[in-house]
């Protein structure tokens, strides 16, 4: 993932779940975390920041930003052409 | 809920034909007027909700938990991927300062789903306290039923352990919005 969009989503992920982008990429557990608004606002973040459709339980199952951000990587490689 | 309501609910020739209910914390809406939270606002809300709404928190709660409520009530949940067919911009709740409940407007999937389950209308209730929004969401027109409903929600959200002056707000409450 570009260095920039990563810094750029990381900040607004903060957001949704009402921390600073430093204690969210500390090793907050999200586990607990994964309201409502949370699921719908990460998924509009996902699909806005990188055209990509994540489905709510795979959110869920991300207890950790590292874990989202895996998620979106792996999402991203697989529309990669040649892969 | 008391039991006498739940049983009235629950009977065999109760006239709900689904039902769905759903509480926020109001202070999570302040999310929307954040970078993190324009996504959110864009995807969840119709431009006509967007407009009326005006980045109130207290009126972005009470339109999303009418939107989840009624998502519920049809059996799905709010969902952006498509997988449970319902957006958020296929529930529009239209609401004008005054009136006593919003009125509901399903589109798409939305409208879809509920001709499945053959429901000609879907009415909302909804009530806050300064700190939470509650809405309950019914396939039913009976007004006695509907008041008992709404009775029930005060109650619930009466009962809620919240701290100082926070309590149950009446309608007067919203209509000075």
């Amino acid at each position: 993932m570009d260095a920039d969009i990563s810094t750029s989503f990381l900040a607004k992920l903060a957001d949704v779940f009402e921390v600073d982008a430093t204690t969210l990429q500390s090793g907050l557990s999200l586990a607990e975390r994964w309201d409502s608004v949370a699921v719908l606002a990460t998924m509009a973040l996902i699909d806005e920041q990188f055209a990509l459709t994540v489905a709510p339980d795979e959110l869920t199952r991300c207890t950790s930003v590292t874990e989202v951000l895996a998620l979106v990587d792996q999402r991203v490689g697989l529309r990669s052409p040649g892969r | 809920m008391t039991a006498a309501r739940s049983l009235a609910l629950a009977g065999p020739d109760a006239p709900v034909r689904c039902l769905g209910i759903d509480l926020e914390s109001i202070e999570r809406f302040n999310l929307v007027m954040k970078p993190g939270g324009r996504a959110f606002f864009d995807r969840v809300y119709t431009s006509g909700e967007r407009a009326s709404t005006s980045g109130n928190p207290l009126l972005l709660a009470l339109y999303y938990t009418a939107k989840e409520a009624v998502a519920k009530a049809l059996g799905t949940g709010l969902d952006l991927s498509g997988a449970a067919a319902v957006s958020g911009r296929d529930i529009e709740i239209r609401w004008t300062p005054g009136e006593e409940r919003p009125a509901v407007a399903l589109w798409r999937g939305a409208a879809a789903r509920a001709e499945q389950m053959h429901l000609s209308d879907v009415v909302v209730c909804w009530e806050h306290t300064p700190r939470v929004a509650c809405a309950i969401a019914v396939g039913t027109d009976c007004p006695v039923l509907l008041a008992s409903l709404v009775a029930a929600l005060r109650e619930a959200l009466a009962a809620l352990p919240l701290s100082g002056s926070a309590k149950c707000a009446s309608d007067d409450t919203l209509v000075g919005l």
